[in-house]
């Protein structure tokens, strides 16, 4: 992609047009001052974007980066092929090979190190935080290819439309096992038996519209007395639990209750099992009876996704995930016009809202000197990840065998494996003391707790020392490559520099400087230095804290 | 199915709160209380008050407990015998019991567990009779009709494990009722770095509460941060800068507490690890078994109480691979005596430290099994057998209602899938109420308990010792 005629891709159209028309002088003003010319940034700067935008960048990718500019950079990931990961459990599979949990795993860790596609891998694993499923369930546990499937379903997705997404979600049968609507059968007045309301409660309040009516901006609307007003009631999760009825494994021998397990098949509707009868949605709306079951589903996903609280739910939600825990109302409501209409009419962009988030002024400027609150905790599997991916992580086979056993334990936290629906952390924890106190939300302080905190600086630690997978053999051992810096090492402050502009997007504070100055001088021999410099960031307060 | 969820996201209510924390350097464990709570907070954490700890034993995977207590004899034996099939223990091989209370039905247990059945013997050891995850008391014919609101996710293990430590089957909350009790007594504890709930086995959710969470320690004891306050060379020098990096003054509020919470995290690590390593040391001998040493580093803790500055203590330990859909035989012949030994070597070491009186153990488990086989093994089921070990319940007894256990009994839901006789809160409202939760405050931890258990003066929530109450009989 040549830099110059970033600004002209239709991709990065998509952006401009999606600003909220009240703000769209200031705003177009404000990208001007953030894009300067050719769209060429600092390498510090590129170097933070980089950090929101992927899940860890080397210096070159940051060079590269600074040249071309963020806006390019996206509509450069918008063209990437996907980086799936089922297809290497399928060939697993043809070898005749173990497949597991693990080996899910193993293709996560190949395609965020070595796919084509940082961006996309990035929000999907946003969207799997979102749209959670489980390896701690049973039955996502114990089918690795169906919960790659159902990955690889969210990577998909991750550049298309929220409204196929949210269809995809409801209908993949690992989220039919995980929330319990797949086999939920209809009603049957004479036991007294009533569809299971599981999935038609998580998916009003976890994956579309939240408990309480928003404003554009994120903020409640409020009643009278000023108390927020909910989305639904208890009879309106009733009314959605008849639409998730009859659905089922697409097995050939066609068996709601006994079909063939197919994982990476959407689930099908079985007619004689799905309720009959009208419906009601929500905000007035309603399904006819008789009407077939898929056209409920259909019916019920277009008034969720049509429902006003989407855009603002989803902007926060993603805005916490790559960038703030924090975002100012106007930063949530220029999101959420991109998600309502992305400049050509189409609602529901991801494209669209991607961009919005990634390149919003809010997320662009650069953090002042006297901030105090912006900006987000890193989550503590994913320094891990940066880590990793900065030094181009990688063993002599080019392979990946990273198991991660230990890393719920070591970090609180292992890509889809949480613990609960809930996610590792939930978008309104405030932590007790000075961050409640200041009305503040920090999701990613759930999960440092009194042991987290020090087994995964331990589990840094021994990353940078001597590898990612503990391999009995030496050859598959992934290890960070550390050749550029050890081969400047001799200039303990030209190795800083280094791994300030990598790491830490050049913001390093004096005193932190001074603090890794006075040890990396006490250790002579440079690869040790190097490390030693590597295990103090990863353990500090200003690393911590994506500003 | 019908099924019921009472909960939404968790959310705190920060109104609720009066108090903040003079001590937010825990980390999570930072302090909380509530005018509602203060009562609990000062029976459980009064000056004086006696010590305690609450130990869980956690048999992950679903111990297959109609094999761990047995009728022995009679009609009862052919009814176990004709259900499990190949799974059947011959009767010549049980260790026979003694309940201190009988309806005339025998009990043994199983060949592996003689120290236990010494225990039981002692008085020390009581097991509580097809105890599992309830929503409401429920009967077959409500099961059957659909008529009754039934645990989330029923047979399987991640929601029936999480149920089992949060004792709210009707909804699926990461907190669990130890991290409850926490949330409000922690400060009782007079170590502000140190969390009441430790754990041996890591993350758990029965410890986990809203804003408390547990310290986790091995078998060799604290974790501490690598490289650090050690004497070579290049700690001294990685201590240096550590000790330096988080004592840096931070304008941004995230950075100011994630400094807050290591510093607070290596500090209590350091307590502990001085604590333990100024203990004389233990005389009783413990065998070369992974949970074995987890229950020795236990021991040493509870030893160390005062130089921790715990009056209340949970502890949570975990012994995984029950899950016996095959060779069930076989794999309990081997497991059975590692808990047996592990369990008489912990109370041999409590006898020494002379805290037998403050310390209860109790097993859980993700469910029971299947009575029927499935060829050598058995598969998910509902109610099990458990364990007390310790004061909170007269031990040389069987508490609960041990059912008939014949193909089609009336808790038989199918392949002996049995429906729970006791629910897990009264299971739990037991140990609290013991561990010293005022009886008025017992659904600030066991929300559902009143659906279960009346509180009042007389009846203790297992009820009076069962053996001899009405028992599922054939007809």
């Amino acid at each position: 992609m040549q830099f110059a005629s970033a600004r002209g891709d239709p991709e990065v159209r998509v952006f401009d047009s999606a600003k909220g028309r009240a703000a769209s002088f200031l705003m177009a003003a404000q990208l001007v001052a953030a894009l300067p010319a050719a769209a060429a940034v600092s390498p510090q700067q590129a170097s933070r974007f980089l950090a929101q935008a992927s899940l860890g960048a080397d210096y070159e990718e940051i060079q590269r980066t600074a040249r071309i500019g963020p806006a390019a950079w996206i509509a450069e990931q918008y063209t990437r092929p996907i980086g799936y990961l089922q297809p290497m459990l399928d060939e697993r599979l043809r070898l005749g090979l173990e497949v597991s949990s693990e080996h899910r795993r193993w293709s996560w860790w190949q395609q965020v190190m070595r796919g084509p596609d940082p961006l996309r891998q990035r929000v999907a694993l946003a969207l799997s935080e979102i749209f959670v499923v489980s390896d701690a369930n049973d039955a996502v546990g114990t089918n690795p290819i169906g919960s790659a499937n159902y990955y690889d379903m969210l990577l998909r997705n991750a550049f298309g439309n929220y409204r196929d997404l949210l269809r995809d979600i409801s209908l993949h049968p690992m989220m039919g096992a995980y929330l319990s609507h797949l086999r939920n059968d209809k009603s049957d007045p004479r036991s007294g038996r009533y569809p299971d309301e599981n999935y038609a409660r998580e998916v009003m309040q976890l994956f579309s519209i939240g408990l309480f009516q928003l404003r554009p901006d994120g903020s409640f609307l409020r009643d009278g007395r000023g108390d927020p007003i909910p989305t639904y009631t208890n009879a309106d999760i009733t009314e959605m639990a008849k639409i998730f009825t009859g659905l089922a494994f697409d097995g050939a021998n066609r068996d709601f209750y006994d079909g063939e397990e197919m994982w990476t098949k959407p689930m099908r509707m079985y007619e004689e099992h799905h309720e009959r009868g009208a419906k009601r949605l929500l905000r007035g709306r309603y399904v006819p009876p008789g009407q077939p079951g898929m056209t409920d589903v259909n019916a019920a996903i277009d008034n969720l996704f049509n429902h006003p609280n989407v855009g603002p739910f989803i902007a926060r939600r993603l805005i916490q995930r790559l960038v703030s825990s924090n975002p100012s109302p106007a930063y949530v409501q220029r999101v959420s016009a991109a998600f309502a209409n992305d400049g050509h009419g189409v609602r529901g962009s991801m494209k669209a809202v991607i961009s919005a988030v990634l390149l919003d002024p809010e997320a662009r400027a650069w953090p002042s000197a006297v901030n105090t609150t912006k900006g987000m905790l890193r989550e503590s599997f994913l320094r891990r990840v940066h880590f990793a991916r900065a030094f181009d992580a990688a063993n002599d086979a080019g392979t990946y065998p990273i198991a991660d056993g230990g890393a719920p334990d070591d970090f609180g936290q292992r890509p889809v494996s949480s613990p609960t629906v809930f996610n590792f952390f939930l978008p309104d924890h405030q932590p007790t003391g000075l961050i409640a106190d200041a009305g503040l939300y920090a999701p990613e302080f759930q999960i440092v707790t009194t042991v987290t905190a020090i087994t995964s600086a331990n589990a840094l630690y021994g990353q940078v020392r001597s590898g990612m997978n503990n391999d009995e053999n030496q050859a598959l051992e992934v290890r960070l490559d550390l050749h550029d810096e050890i081969a400047i090492a001799a200039s303990p402050t030209a190795l800083l520099d280094r791994l300030d502009l990598i790491l830490m997007y050049g913001t390093m504070s004096t005193q932190m400087r001074q603090v890794l100055l006075r040890a990396l001088t006490q250790i002579r021999e440079p690869e040790r230095r190097v490390i030693t410099a590597l295990q103090l960031i990863a353990i500090a307060p200003e690393y911590a804290v994506l500003q | 199915m019908k099924r019921r969820r009472d909960d939404d996201v968790p959310r705190m209510d920060r109104r609720k709160f009066l108090g903040t924390a003079s001590c937010a350097a825990v980390g999570t464990t930072a302090l909380y209380n509530t005018v509602l709570n203060m009562r609990m907070f000062n029976a459980l954490a009064a000056p004086g008050e006696d010590y305690r700890a609450l130990v869980c034993l956690f048999l992950s995977g679903g111990i297959d407990s109609y094999n761990v207590l047995v009728p022995s004899i009679g009609p009862e034996y052919q009814e176990y015998a004709s259900v499990r099939g190949d799974l059947a223990l011959p009767p010549d091989a049980l260790l026979p019991i003694t309940p201190a209370t009988s309806d005339g039905r025998e009990f043994g247990l199983h060949p592996g567990l003689p120290e236990l059945q010494a225990l039981f013997a002692q008085r020390q050891l009581a097991f509580i009779a097809n105890v599992g995850t309830l929503v409401e008391p429920t009967t077959l014919d409500q099961y059957r009709r659909g008529t009754v609101a039934l645990p989330l996710g029923l047979f399987s293990h991640s929601d029936q494990s999480m149920q089992w430590q949060s004792s709210l089957p009707d909804s699926r909350q990461a907190v669990g009722w130890a991290g409850r009790m926490a949330d409000i007594i922690q400060t009782g504890n007079c170590n502000p770095n140190i969390s009441m709930n430790i754990s041996l086995s890591g993350s758990n959710i029965w410890q986990s509460g809203n804003v408390t969470s547990h310290f986790s320690i091995t078998e060799n004891g604290a974790t501490n941060l690598w490289d650090y306050g050690e004497a070579s060379p290049d700690a001294l020098v990685r201590t240096e800068a550590v000790d330096s990096l988080l004592a840096l003054q931070y304008r941004h509020l995230f950075q100011k507490v994630f400094a807050q919470r290591m510093r607070g995290a290596i500090d209590a690590n350091v307590d502990f690890e001085n604590a333990i390593a100024n203990l004389p040391p233990l005389m009783t001998q413990f065998s070369d078994t992974a949970l074995s040493r987890k229950f020795r580093m236990i021991a040493m803790t509870i030893a160390a109480r005062q130089a921790l500055c715990m009056k209340k203590q949970t502890f949570f330990v975990e012994f995984g691979g029950w899950d016996h859909h095959d060779e069930v035989i076989l794999n309990q012949e081997a497991m059975l005596p590692v808990v047996s030994k592990a369990l008489s070597e912990f109370a041999a070491a409590l006898a020494e430290l002379g805290v037998s009186d403050a310390v209860t153990v109790f097993t859980a488990s993700d469910f029971g099994r299947t009575l029927s086989s499935n060829g050598r093994g058995s598969d998910h089921a509902w109610g099990g057998n458990h364990m007390i070990m310790g004061p909170a319940v007269a031990g040389g007894d069987i508490y609960g209602r041990y059912p008939s256990l014949y193909s089609g009994n009336p808790l038989d839901t199918g392949r002996g899938r049995l429906i729970p006789t006791t629910s897990v809160d009264q299971y739990f409202a037991q140990l609290a109420l013991w561990f010293g939760v005022p009886q008025a405050d017992l659904d600030l931890i066991l929300p559902n308990i009143r659906r279960f258990w009346a509180p009042g003066p007389t009846t203790p929530p297992l009820g009076a010792t069962s053996a001899a109450s009405t028992v599922a009989r054939r007809a």
